[in-house]
């Protein structure tokens, strides 16, 4: 016991008061300590913490269901997004000709298109799990408002995703020039024709 | 003390044996580990063998560190300890013997058939029927001998650690049977008898009071023996020890809803599960306050002896984890950390830190005794202490770091209201250098262990040629107790009722009831008995008795029998180990997988598959995302479809037969549990299915897939995934009203 130092065995000093019970197993003792004030004090706290709680949401109290929460949350963003979609205005045929005339653009756009849509419409656009985007034939609707709004909102039907979850709405819009810039391009070994015949971009 | 002195040994033997098993699984179980956090951080570790990808391997790990590591040193622990804190050899040796051996099989067993992909589907209850029942029996075995043991005693009164014991034993049976009653439907398969929200509340009762029962009490029980013995020091608080006791074992049994909030549970009950976790905190923290508060005016060992530093820093890590533990019950945090690496954070600082170090700690301890010898090295002991501690910090920050970023991730959204991280994949590639981290610290952790095996190897060589057999004296118990007076102060007010209320309160707080209880086996058993039972019917009853709780939805049908067989494919490959199908009330959720999951969307789901780790997205409502032909290739190599992806490729499904001849029995089972088929799926489930999957096939050979793959397993599977979520859009979209379902529940039974 030579190695213990004064503060060790200032602290033995300091527990040699309390009172050990008679008890002893296998040569291990107990003391008869008082339960510490602090961890009393936190637990009737939890407890307290606990019954407010349940009746703050369950008992009456003014708390909200998840649900109901999650509904203002919806309420919420739907009149942001309408309030931002008037301000941009609406798409025409003529705002995105231009971008589809926006050489720079167009290159960006190439990175989005390799990116999303090649796994399915095939590294050029030959068409893979999708249709072909280089023949002059188009499945939902014939201008390019309605690629746009193909891409927006997907064809669910068909494994097509709504691409208006993912990309911002500018990013759509230069995805639909691309892919109207594609049309006729007639990529070797592409899928098979699939809907109506339009008019080639040239 | 007039009885005659009787003499007595004690059996080392089976504790030699549990210890050789401990070390031994403990080092299989993570290197399996090691194994699996590598694949996470390059997928080509899957090697592209079925047996040995991560949904397989998973439930392996989890099984093997928690029933095999822990479990057999649990084992070492209470064969030693109980045997000498109440001065009788064990009941019986040929048990002792049947209980090792029987354990180490179940073990093996489980080896064999997980990697195999034989499953319940249900975390940390994958193990199929027939090891169920192996379990049991053995199980049966061990509370023979314990309870024999204690009823043979030479020791009035149960010591602290004997109560745990008893409370992990007896909760351990009633958790394991009633969440693994199933209807076999064949050698190594079977169907939950639960469906959906009742089956998730049973597995996370389960689950969650395997931590308690398993991980928890018994070490508890192991630290009040091993940690004063080792300190040479009393413990700090015999009253702490009771109330902690009591309030641990009542208290823990509610809290298993946490790990459901958010989903398809009805709110009230996840209330339950996080209030109670929140009143846990104090209970749990006792224990520690208990264990580290015996250490005073012997820190000075501490600084000596690595297995009271094992021990120390095994407490501070139970401390730690069950401050964690509550704060991520809370709803609020949970929202964050669910599903992220924050809960494999949770875990492995409880399994490493608290039950690892304990167990290395008493192993240590055990060594010299049990081998008759001294320790090999004491040097090298204290550096695997250094070489783990480091482990463990770098395992749990970098999953903290990892748990937060993801969950932040997942959650963002850009100025305009959209998802900033709107592709899945992003929010994994930017975890991979968390994933390297975390492969080092546990590296860092196993090679301890191998120190460890190494130590404890050298120290079994220089054991003596025959071990000593010591010889101990204690006399019987009398057939009679005179109980000690109880020391009272005196109340001078006679028989005031005030008086009368401090006579109780102090009778309450000074213990001595409890002291009878504690030379009452009997009576301590059927308390802990009723403290469990009481809690959990407060729970189950209601959740299987209130039809509010999950209203139907007309449009849910029960799974094709195609589907049916392409459901079990997905619970073979243990697809649940990384993708959850449980959509959460959150627009950040329901942007990215679409509308938040319903209670009566799972009334067909025997076992249940809400998962509880998105390594991969949600796949609740991937039914109809995909053409069938995405699923093809994705399956074959993910990388193709999903650039970035960590999932293995399952190239074995596009070309293994489907087994159609189960078809019928598995339905026919099904129809058993309650599941509405109709007469054509009971009568020609098999032609069902084959017609089904003739349709699939022809549409991915259309759409310039691969031919001749409707007799392959990827049909199945691609039929189930393209079922999933679907049947609520359907219409008619609810009954009655045309809000969301979920509205009906909203406010919860909880009157």
């Amino acid at each position: 016991m030579s190695d213990k130092t004064n503060a060790e065995r200032a602290a033995e000093a300091n527990i040699e008061h309390e009172k050990l019970l008679e008890h002893e197993y296998d040569g291990i003792r107990e003391y008869d300590n008082p339960l510490p004030s602090w961890w009393t004090g936190i637990f009737i706290a939890t407890i307290f913490f606990s019954v407010g709680y349940l009746i703050w949401y369950h008992g009456g109290g003014p708390g909200k269901s998840e649900h109901d929460e999650y509904r203002a949350e919806v309420a919420e963003y739907i009149k942001r997004a309408a309030a931002a979609a008037a301000k941009a205005g609406p798409v025409t045929v003529g705002s995105l000709k231009k971008l589809a005339a926006n050489t720079a653009l167009m290159g960006t756009t190439q990175a989005t298109f390799t990116k999303h849509c090649v796994v399915c419409h095939g590294s050029q656009g030959q068409g893979k799990i999708g249709p072909n985007l280089t023949d002059n034939y188009q499945i939902h609707g014939t201008t390019i408002v309605d690629l746009f709004n193909t891409i927006l909102n997907g064809v669910p039907a068909k494994g097509m995703i709504a691409w208006g979850k993912v990309l911002k709405r500018h990013e759509v819009m230069s995805l639909a020039a691309y892919v109207f810039k594609l049309r006729g391009t007639n990529v070797k070994g592409g899928k098979a024709k699939e809907g109506k015949e339009v008019a080639s971009a040239k | 003390m007039t009885s005659r002195v009787e003499r007595f040994t004690y059996d080392d033997r089976t504790v030699r044996m549990f210890v050789l098993a401990t070390l031994v699984w403990g080092i299989v179980g993570m290197l399996v580990g090691l194994l699996l956090a590598l694949q996470l951080a390059m997928h080509e570790m899957n090697f592209g063998i079925p047996w040995l990808t991560f949904g397989r391997l998973r439930p392996l790990h989890t099984n093997a560190v928690i029933f095999a590591f822990a479990g057999n040193a649990i084992f070492a622990a209470v064969y030693y300890s109980m045997q000498r804190l109440l001065k009788a050899r064990t009941f019986s040796d040929l048990l002792s013997k049947f209980h090792f051996w029987g354990w180490q099989l179940i073990i093996v067993s489980a080896a064999i058939t997980l990697p195999l992909g034989y499953t319940q589907g249900k975390e940390y209850a994958e193990l199929e029927w027939p090891i169920d029942l192996a379990i049991a029996v053995v199980w049966v075995a061990f509370a023979i001998n314990v309870f024999g043991t204690i009823a043979k005693r030479r020791e009035r009164h149960l010591y602290v650690a004997i109560w745990f014991y008893i409370a992990s034993l007896i909760t351990v049976a009633v958790l394991h049977i009633f969440n693994n009653l199933v209807i076999p439907a064949g050698l190594l398969k079977s169907y939950s008898i639960y469906a959906g929200v009742q089956d998730a509340f049973m597995q996370w009762w389960y689950g969650h009071n395997a931590v308690a029962f398993v991980l928890t009490t018994p070490f508890l029980g192991l630290m009040y023996y091993f940690l004063p013995k080792a300190a040479g020091r009393p413990v700090y608080s015999y009253r702490l020890s009771i109330l902690h006791f009591w309030t641990l074992v009542f208290i823990y049994i509610w809290a298993g809803p946490h790990h459901l909030h958010y989903t398809s549970l009805p709110g009230w009950a996840s209330t339950l599960g996080m209030i109670f976790s929140v009143m846990l905190w104090m209970p749990s923290w006792g224990g520690m306050i208990n264990g580290l508060l015996t250490l005073r005016g012997a820190w000075n060992k501490v600084a000596a002896d690595p297995v009271l530093k094992f021990f120390v820093v095994g407490i501070t890590f139970y401390g730690m984890s069950t401050f964690e533990g509550p704060m991520m019950s809370v709803k609020s945090v949970n929202a964050l950390s669910h599903y992220t690496d924050w809960n494999i954070a949770h875990v492995h600082g409880g399994a490493l830190g608290w039950v690892g170090f304990m167990t290395i700690g008493m192993l240590y301890w055990l060594a010299p005794r049990i081998f008759q010898t001294k320790l090999h090295s004491v040097r090298l002991a204290t550096m695997h202490f250094w070489i783990a501690t480091i482990g463990i910090v770098l395992y749990v920050v970098s999953m903290w770091t990892a748990g937060i970023t993801q969950g932040l991730m997942w959650r963002a959204f850009d100025e305009t209201g959209r998802l900033a991280y709107p592709d899945f994949v992003e929010t994994v590639t930017k975890l991979m250098p968390m994933y390297w981290v975390r492969a080092v610290g546990g590296s860092m952790y196993i090679l301890g262990m191998l120190m460890m095996a190494w130590n404890v190897f050298k120290t079994w060589k220089a054991r003596p040629a025959q071990y000593k057999e010591e010889e101990h004296e204690a006399p019987a118990l009398e057939k009679t107790y005179k109980e000690p007076p109880e020391r009272l102060a005196p109340l001078t007010a006679g028989n005031a009722p005030v008086a009368g209320l401090g006579k109780w309160l102090e009778r309450l707080f000074k213990g001595y009831w409890h002291r009878r209880w504690e030379r009452l086996p009997l009576t301590l058993t059927v308390m802990v008995v009723v403290a469990v039972v009481t809690a959990s019917l407060f729970e189950i009853v209601p959740t299987f008795l209130i039809k509010s709780n999950v209203p139907t939805i007309s449009s849910v049908k029960p799974y094709t029998p195609l589907e049916l067989v392409g459901r079990d494919i997905y619970l073979r490959e243990g697809c649940y180990n990384c993708h959850s199908q449980m959509i959460r009330p959150f627009r950040s959720e329901t942007e990215r997988y679409g509308e938040y999951s319903k209670p009566g969307e799972f009334v067909y789901d025997h076992p249940f598959q809400w998962g509880s780790r998105r390594i991969g997205p949600d796949l609740a409502r991937v039914g109809g995302k995909y053409p069938n032909l995405w699923h093809v290739r994705h399956m074959e190599d993910p990388r193709s479809t999903t650039p970035g992806s960590l999932m293995p490729p399952y190239k074995w499904l596009l070309t293994g037969k489907l087994d159609y001849s189960v078809v019928q029995k598995r339905v026919d089972v099904m129809a058993m549990l309650g599941v509405p088929y109709g007469k054509q799926a009971l009568s020609s489930a098999q032609s069902m299915a084959q017609a089904q999957a003739q349709t699939i096939a022809a549409d991915i050979a259309k759409q310039g897939g691969p031919k001749g793959l409707a007799d392959k397993e990827i049909i199945a599977l691609i039929a189930y995934l393209q079922r999933l979520g679907i049947d609520i859009k359907a219409a008619p979209k609810t009954k009655g009203k045309g809000k969301p379902v979920a509205s009906a529940e909203a406010k919860g039974g909880a009157r």
